[in-house]
């Protein structure tokens, strides 16, 4: 004898929240499905890269520059004589490495600032808004290049600005969750029993208010890694011998479109589809993870 | 509302306050002394008194302090000083360069509204139709794809292309710079004016009407299983008006929002775009004047951004209140 | 069919289709008549289909129910096979639907003035004006004070009681033939339910019509509606008049629903006497009689679990659908209370 509840009103019972029913939603959608598959690949790539790739990161063919797509190159080669295709894989390296290092940093610090500024609200509450605000109000470009600059041009500086701006977006959201959770019968129940603040905090609220969170999260590190080739397109990111697609894009420059548009397709590429994936995976796991919120998308 | 809008305003001076600080104390956490990239001792031996002298000029002999100080007292003079770089009057690059940004702003604005908002419409309407699967897809490949290379993309499909391969005149657009520069009504190109226009303001829109296509097309299809469309069937009310007359107005809400902000950041971060179509804005000037240490230019250009910023926001906010009856206004503001 | 018969509803079969393939019958052969101006009770609990029955027969289901049966007529004509445009003029002009929460069903950026006005700008036509001056004295009609002030405010500036009365003027508005009132009073504050209610049904008497009243409180019932019709999972299990229903019930479910009424002579310490077990999964019903799992009376080795249930006629115009109905002759409210069978 099963217990299903329904509605009234549509008379559609609703469906439950067991993990295997999460994971069931979430290979129904195609489009995850195949961006979790890219994903998968490109965390490959970017661990076995060097061994994969034909050419090594600095290799260089004397006497080939900027040709097209041939047998031999796959993508061409660019215009210092580098395989664009191996560039392309190494490239795959970088973006996972940034794009997973700075979202953790954000996550990170935009979760707990949250979770304190909803939780405690007040005083507390007041001044992480004004800050946030101050934050946000700053072209992020600015904050970027400027830090950039401190920082010098590497890989880690690029981590460091992208987790230090990213968590202005992650922090409202989780604070909403908070000020709506703390009051709801279980919060009060434990401060009743006298649990500490911080036990409150992790063990009970947070893992309510991580939905939206992995969400974001997910959907953020495509971000990260568009943030980055703009970064690097301006000529504050990576610098060679690193190989960082958007590098490779302000390499390329107008200059090429006439004559060698593989130099920027084949990075761009790269981009475009890494933030699809991502922006389809967290699409399904907002779908599988509250399936009312289905149809609205 | 008055009271509000006031209070509102009046914490703009602080925030700027803060983020002009913050900015200034990054400024000289940057390596590199500003004088000697100045007189262009970046990459050569420059003499140690023409390095001085540059110091004195541009008061960069006084201790930090000191200088913060005198920038504030300049600046709440309206006296943003002359660029590090060339001496021009800082009111004078910034006159040049905020048309520009606001021009190329409105327009991706107006794409964004026209286009993201009755493609989401319209997909929403169409759920599942053969139109909202297609649009769907464009919509996430547009939000993906880097503005740079949409940029070229557009540039080579659209300009570089027609123009080697003598496509009529009419269809030729251009890549570089502005043009002509002619303008009616401040917001009208004038001339051959808008053939420099088109790409850099689609380019620009591309990303805020790919989200608010979607948004909308969310918020639309949120809305629409909402009870007061059910009383609206109810009522006998057509399909058309259901949607326009109820639906619409409820589902704009937060795509109001959306544009609002997507306008106020725009204007101080085109950067992306300016760079790629060489349309001298705002962004770009302010990161060229960081890259060259020219602290009045970035400083000032930025206090304008996060003021611009913080006004749109407020106009946003006022007009949110507008559009929703449900809002009061004195209850804070923040979401 | 006899002249005064306004909706004649036949065998009507109300499915939803599930989001992985599967089916729920919502509502699964229901049949009843409303005569005009009379007040027809549909009384269940949650899941019973009875919200279902209304907006299938006015067609205000999503896409992903199939609404199927022999008939629904309406003065003579089915409105199974009308078209779209005729069901759009249909709503509101003849047939009008009040909602369980006004709060959610008026629409929050429109001002009640201009949802009400919309009925006559749409069905008849009127002029801005026009509507407007109509809408104020609606809204007079229904006992809101100030009605020209109010009409220019919106929803969520009035209470709760004063909402719902706001949604019976949108409804009566073009003086409709029939009213479906939804659980008109169930969101509402308790110290207000009776006075919307009554403004309810003395509006009905004004204006002459007939009114499908759905509810989950037989206590409302018992003063106002003409006849009933008690509803579980979906099906009808007992039709008659109010009389019928409360001193001559012959259903076990309607007999649990009576007996668990806390009663106003009750001495204050005793037990409430629930129905014991769940309302039933409409994914997977019960073979046979739906209610067999939760009944007193049934018969585990008969036709309770084995046959599908009909509705019996067990006295002039009143039928049961329990197979034992027979038995059930003489059982009364009282001595099913305190255990006693």
């Amino acid at each position: 004898m099963t217990l299903v509840e329904s509605t009234e009103h549509d008379g559609v019972p609703l469906g439950d929240h067991a993990a295997g029913d999460v994971r069931r939603r979430f290979l129904r959608d195609k489009a995850a499905v195949v961006g979790l598959a890219f994903i998968a690949l490109l965390l490959v790539l970017a661990v076995f890269g060097p061994w994969l790739a034909p050419e090594g990161l600095e290799e260089r063919n004397i006497g080939q520059y900027r040709d097209g797509p041939s047998a031999e190159h796959w993508f061409g080669t660019d215009d210092v004589g580098r395989d664009v295709f191996s560039q392309v894989i190494h490239g795959a390296r970088v973006s996972m490495k940034v794009g997973l290092l700075a979202t953790a940093i954000e996550l990170l610090i935009g979760v707990s600032l949250g979770a304190i500024a909803g939780y405690f609200g007040g005083w507390l509450d007041s001044l992480l808004m004004r800050v946030t605000d101050v934050g946000l109000s700053i072209p992020y470009l600015v904050l970027a290049v400027s830090i950039a600059a401190i920082y010098g041009r590497n890989e880690n500086s690029v981590i460091l600005v992208l987790g230090l701006t990213g968590w202005l977006g992650i922090i409202r959201i989780v604070r909403s969750s908070f000020l709506a959770l703390k009051e709801r019968e279980f919060a009060e129940a434990a401060r009743s029993l006298g649990f500490s603040h911080a036990r409150i905090i992790f063990r009970h609220l947070l893992p309510n208010a991580l939905q939206p969170v992995i969400v974001y999260g997910t959907i953020s590190i495509g971000a990260v890694v568009l943030s980055e080739a703009a970064l690097s397109f301006l000529n504050v990111g990576a610098v060679r011998p690193t190989a960082s697609w958007g590098l490779m894009i302000s390499e390329a420059g107008s200059g090429s479109l006439a004559n060698a548009p593989h130099m920027l397709f084949f990075p761009g590429l790269a981009i475009t589809l890494t933030v699809l994936a991502f922006v389809f995976v967290g699409d399904g796991l907002r779908d599988a993870l509250d399936p009312k919120l289905r149809g609205r998308e | 509302m008055i009271s509000y809008t006031i209070r509102r305003l009046l914490l703009i001076l602080p925030t700027a306050f803060a983020a002009l600080s913050l900015l200034f104390g990054l400024f000289f956490l940057l390596p590199g002394d500003p004088a000697t990239l100045i007189v262009g001792g970046a990459n050569r031996n420059v003499p140690e008194e023409v390095i001085e002298r540059a110091k004195v000029r541009y008061g960069l002999d006084e201790s930090v302090p000191e200088q913060f100080v005198n920038y504030w007292k300049r600046t709440l003079r309206w006296d943003l000083g002359e660029s590090f770089q060339n001496d021009r009057s800082v009111n004078e690059i910034l006159g040049e360069r905020a048309p520009n940004s606001i021009r190329l702003s409105f327009w991706a604005i107006l794409i964004e509204i026209a286009v993201g908002l009755s493609v989401g419409i319209i997909s929403a309407i169409r759920r599942y139709s053969v139109v909202d699967r297609v649009t769907t897809v464009i919509t996430a490949v547009a939000s993906a794809i880097p503005v740079f290379v949409l940029g070229f993309v557009l540039q080579y499909a659209l300009a570089v292309y027609p123009n080697k391969h003598d496509w009529p005149e009419w269809a030729k657009l251009r890549v570089q710079g502005r043009g002509p520069d002619t303008w009616t009504l401040f917001f009208i190109p004038t001339g051959e004016t808008w053939r420099y226009l088109v790409l850099p303001a689609i380019t620009l829109a591309s990303v805020s009407t790919a989200l608010a296509a979607r948004m909308m097309r969310g918020s639309m299809l949120e809305v629409s299983g909402s009870d007061f469309m059910r009383t609206a069937k109810a009522k006998g009310l057509s399909e058309r008006s259901i949607v326009l007359r109820h639906g619409l107005r409820n589902a704009m809400l937060p795509v109001i929002t959306l544009i609002g902000l997507d306008f106020a950041t725009t204007i101080g971060t085109a950067v992306l775009t300016e760079t790629v179509f060489n349309w001298n804005g705002i962004g770009s000037t302010i990161a060229r004047a960081v890259g060259e240490r020219d602290a009045p230019v970035m400083l000032a250009l930025t206090l304008v951004v996060v003021i611009a910023y913080a006004v749109i926001n407020l106009i946003v906010d006022l007009s949110y209140a507008f559009f929703d009856p449900r809002v009061r206004l004195d209850s804070g503001g923040h979401g | 069919m006899t002249s005064d018969v306004l909706l004649s509803v036949r065998g009507l079969r109300t499915c939803f289709r599930l989001g992985d393939g599967g089916d729920v019958t919502a509502v699964d052969g229901v049949s009843f008549d409303v005569r005009r101006g009379e007040v027809y009770a549909i009384v269940g609990e949650s899941g019973s289909g009875k919200s279902v029955t209304a907006m299938s027969i006015m067609g205000l289901l999503p896409t992903s129910a199939r609404v199927d049966g022999e008939g629904v007529l309406w003065k003579g004509e089915d409105l199974l096979q009308a078209r779209a445009d005729r069901m759009r003029r249909l709503r509101g002009k003849e047939i009008a639907m009040i909602f369980q929460d006004p709060l959610t069903a008026l629409n929050p950026v429109h001002t009640v003035g201009r949802q009400i006005g919309e009925m006559l700008r749409i069905h008849e036509n009127a002029s801005r004006k026009h509507a407007k001056a109509r809408a104020i004295e609606l809204l007079d009609l229904v006992g809101i004070p100030n009605a020209s002030e109010r009409a220019d405010m919106h929803p969520h500036e009035f209470s709760g009681g004063m909402r719902q009365r706001a949604m019976i003027a949108m409804a009566i508005a073009c003086r409709p033939d029939l009213l479906i009132a939804d659980e008109p009073t169930t969101a509402l504050d308790v110290t207000v339910q009776a006075q919307v209610f009554d403004v309810l049904m003395r509006i009905k008497d004004e204006i002459n019509s007939a009114m499908i009243l759905i509810t989950h409180d037989l206590g409302v019932v018992a003063g106002t509606a003409d006849r009933v019709m008690v509803m579980y999972a979906g099906r009808a299990v007992e039709v008659g008049t109010t009389d019928d229903i409360y001193y001559r019930s012959r259903h076990p479910y309607t007999l649990g629903l009576l007996a668990s009424l806390p009663r106003l002579d009750d001495q204050g310490n005793e037990q409430l006497t629930p129905i014991r077990g769940n309302p039933p999964s409409l994914v997977h019903t019960p073979s046979g009689c739906a209610f067999h799992p939760r009944c007193d009376f049934a018969e585990l080795d008969g036709p309770c679990v084995r046959d599908r249930t009909e509705l019996l006629t067990v006295g002039p115009g009143h039928q049961s659908a329990c197979h034992l109905s027979e038995r059930l002759e003489g059982v009364t409210v009282a001595s099913m209370r305190g255990g006693e069978r």
